[in-house]
């Protein structure tokens, strides 16, 4: 499963988005079954796949597997209650339980 | 050798020479001027001292060793214009590569001027063929070489010539690229043009008003080499038309569409290129702004209070677009931009407007629906040019007449060469990107110091009309201007480097986009860097894609054999427009809306996606339920549907696609009627480019049934 947060290195929200999901997956014991990365929008790689994905705002998140898009938020900081219930659906065979 | 040493190395060379060589040659001259006068050799030196800085003695040298050569010939009458061939090649035979430079002679040979005189100009659709066009055709080929020898650099000229870039409008060198502004400034200040014989004082009456605009428009079109455009132009008519009925405001927009539609005798006998803004509802910016009525007086109500007006005037509008000119043909100009806002959802009566301009977009293909997403605002002009509004503009719209936008000159990079010079490497690819780009932001430099030349001028200069101050600032407001970078063939970079085209792998999409992301970064640099506005443009590439097309084939054969889109049996060759993806493509129009739309929030100023009808008519109802998925689920910046049409020129009537005889009376004198890039023109007069692209465009057969 891939999460990747668009921002910049500038932007608080995209800070406060990265850490949280650092911080649950954690929690959550899910580290080595997600693929975090950060997309600065300042870099041509970012900048690249943020137009892929139509990002227009940051912090932008997209949980993403087997390349289907499950969740995105644009311009916003996700809550946990609401990625929680996106990783709960799709890893429901992980056997690992997420309080 | 340097000047200085050349010189040296001469005088030592031919001591005494010059007295020896003193002569009165009993030969006639004819000048440039229409005089037949007496040899004097001291015309060559005092030319050359004049025109290209050498010393006297070096210019004598010069002069002695032409008139030798001349006196072999046993001539009784030379012309000036052999004269002058004949002290460049002495230039050149002592290595003054840069004073042969500044004496050469620009001219056209009797074989191209008799081309010119006797063949209609391809380069560009909109250029008829008559004697105002053709003079137009030889100034700009003058004009051309003298931009490419004295206002461009050597290493800029040579990267033109040889098609890495290409510096768009050469003909119109001493002009900016085009001009986006709003009827404000006709109503606040008349119509006062420099060498006018007669000043308009401010519109009392509408029909005044509009006169005046189409005039300006004209003065305008002279002074610019691309569109000029006009912002918001319903919302600004309203004042002027209060309290009339549906009938009296038809009237008028009739006037206005078919005063600027008909005026096929601006720059070159040219059409004038023109763009109106529309807007359904008054824009947040204008809302409280005070509106200006007639005589330039301001009225006492706010442009927010003129909504009515401003919404029946763009109605009226659209009902002369469907209906056409005489012959039941789209008017090709001025087209109408139409701008779609989230506020545009919001007003009263979008839903009816909508079905009429997307009746028109079906029937005669005139609407172009902009999309101003979130807090953007634009002014649109030229086939896809667009002016973002900031945080200082929008200040300036308390005063609209303030509103002046202008582009430098735009430049286009030959992007599959890029790829062809990578040969597959990455690194090679956008380190080439790299510096085609450092080459357009040298050759926007030169452009622009000699645009302020000009325009330093003042009002005895070329440029006094852009020059003139009536706000506390010249019209040509260069702290506003911008420095367009144009791609071009991104689609057969793409094919080149990765074997694929953009459509048929996420990868090649991804390096797409990449490509244009580091172009827009590269801009950012640019602009930080030489303290200049450079932003990106799709590129139109009416002729440009088709000689990018024509000169790697010749130099870069091998590999733009495997890429170069069109007939090539025909030499009706072409690299597909900007971002676009493959024309031909067998594409559902909304993924295409999509996938080209990707590229679009990168492309700051400006960019279009068209929708191929063909002889297609879809429902109007379909069309604006496209539009509306366009703007609600994509980025795309701009679309625009584009029928085909044959119109008869014996018994007058027009029909629906391109026929090879008139479906009417069976007659074969037609002509097609389609958009080449972003403007409708006759089909006869595309280049070859074109018409390979025409060919190959794939027209959604079936998809709005």
């Amino acid at each position: 499963m891939d999460i990747k947060v668009f921002g910049k290195p500038g932007c608080e929200y995209c800070k406060t988005t990265m850490k949280k999901f650092e911080t649950f997956s954690r929690r959550w014991n899910l580290a080595d079954v997600i693929s975090l990365s950060f997309l600065d929008m300042e870099t041509v790689d970012g900048l690249a796949e943020g137009a892929f994905y139509s990002v227009t705002k940051i912090p932008t998140t997209i949980i993403e597997k087997n390349k289907s898009v499950l969740r995105r938020w644009d311009g916003q900081v996700p809550l946990s209650e609401e990625f929680k219930v996106v990783l709960d659906k799709a890893m429901p065979s992980s056997g690992r339980e997420i309080n | 050798m340097k000047t200085v040493d050349i010189e040296k190395a001469l005088l030592e060379a031919r001591p005494g020479e010059e007295k020896e060589e003193s002569t009165d040659l009993s030969m006639f001259v004819r000048t440039s001027t229409g005089d037949i006068v007496v040899w004097d050799k001291d015309r060559i030196t005092e030319a050359l001292i004049r025109e290209t800085g050498i010393t006297r003695e070096l210019a004598n040298i010069i002069g002695i060793e032409t008139e030798k050569q001349i006196r072999s010939m046993k001539l009784k009458v030379i012309t000036a214009p052999l004269v002058r061939e004949l002290v460049d090649v002495k230039l050149l035979e002592y290595g003054l590569e840069d004073a042969r430079r500044a004496h050469t002679r620009l001219g056209v040979p009797v074989y191209d001027v008799r081309k010119i005189v006797f063949h209609k100009n391809k380069e560009n659709a909109n250029t008829p063929h008559n004697p105002e066009a053709t003079n137009l055709s030889l100034a700009e080929n003058i004009k051309r070489e003298f931009a490419l020898l004295n206002v461009f650099s050597q290493a800029t000229a040579d990267a033109h010539m040889r098609g890495d870039i290409h510096l768009h409008d050469l003909g119109y060198v001493d002009r900016p690229y085009c001009s986006g502004q709003s009827i404000e400034y006709v109503k606040k200040f008349g119509l006062d043009l420099p060498d006018s014989p007669a000043m308009g004082r401010p519109a009392e009456e509408p029909e005044m008003l509009i006169s005046q605009i189409v005039k300006f428009s004209t003065a305008l079109h002279a002074h610019f080499a691309g569109a000029i455009g006009w912002d918001a132009v319903n919302v600004f008519m309203s004042p002027m038309i209060e309290g009339y009925g549906w009938g009296h405001v038809k009237k008028l927009a009739r006037m206005m569409i078919t005063e600027f539609a008909e005026l096929a005798v601006a720059r070159g006998g040219q059409g004038l290129f023109s763009d109106l803004n529309i807007y359904y509802e008054t824009p947040k910016h204008f809302e409280k702004v005070q509106a200006i009525g007639r005589g330039g007086r301001y009225t006492g109500k706010t442009y927010g209070e003129y909504l009515k007006e401003a919404q029946t005037f763009a109605r009226a509008m659209f009902e002369v677009y469907l209906e056409g000119d005489a012959a039941g043909r789209p008017f090709f100009f001025p087209k109408p931009m139409v701008h779609i806002t989230e506020k545009f959802f919001e007003t009263d009566g979008h839903e009816e407007f909508l079905e009429l301009i997307s009746r028109v977009a079906t029937e005669m293909g005139n609407t172009y629906f902009v999309f101003d997403r979130g807090e953007t605002a634009k002014i649109s002009e030229c086939c896809r040019l667009s002016f973002k509004l900031d945080y200082s503009d929008l200040n300036d719209a308390k005063h609209p007449w303030k509103m002046r936008y202008s582009a430098i000159q735009n430049i286009t990079l030959n992007l599959p060469r890029i790829a062809y010079m990578a040969d597959g490497s990455d690194e090679k690819l956008f380190k080439g990107l790299s510096e085609f780009m450092e080459l357009a932001a040298g050759a926007h430099r030169e452009k622009r110091s000699f645009i302020e030349t000009l325009l330093r001028e003042g009002q005895d200069g070329p440029l006094a009309l852009l020059a003139r101050i009536r706000d506390g600032e010249k019209y040509l407001r260069l702290r506003r201007v911008t420095h367009l970078i144009g791609m071009l063939g991104l689609n057969e970079m793409i094919e080149y480097h990765l074997g694929k085209e953009m459509h048929e792998s996420p990868e090649a999409l991804k390096l797409a986009l990449k490509v244009i992301s580091f172009m827009k970064l590269k801009c950012d640099e640019l602009t930080e860097k030489h303290d200049l506005h450079f932003v990106l443009e799709q590129t139109p590439a009416e002729s440009a894609a088709y000689r990018f097309a024509k000169l790697d084939m010749k130099h870069f054969a091998e590999q733009a054999d495997r890429v170069v889109k069109g007939d090539k049996s025909r030499n009706n060759i072409y690299y597909t427009n900007s971002t676009y993806f493959n024309i031909s493509h067998n594409m559902n129009p909304i993924e295409r809306v999509k996938s080209e739309g990707l590229f679009h929030p990168l492309i700051e100023a400006g960019a279009l996606t068209h929708v191929w009808l063909g002889e297609s008519k879809p429902p109007a109802q379909s069309i604006a339920n496209f539009v509306v998925k366009a703007f609600r689920e994509t980025q795309n910046s701009q679309i625009a549907f584009s029928p085909e049409f044959t119109s008869c020129n014996d018994c007058g009537k027009t029909a629906r696609g391109l026929h090879d005889r008139c479906p009417s009376c069976a007659s074969a004198n037609i002509e097609g009627i389609t958009r080449i890039t972003g403007y409708f023109s006759r089909v006869p007069g595309w280049n070859r480019g074109k018409l390979g692209e025409l060919k190959d465009r794939y027209k959604n057969p079936g998809y709005f049934k």
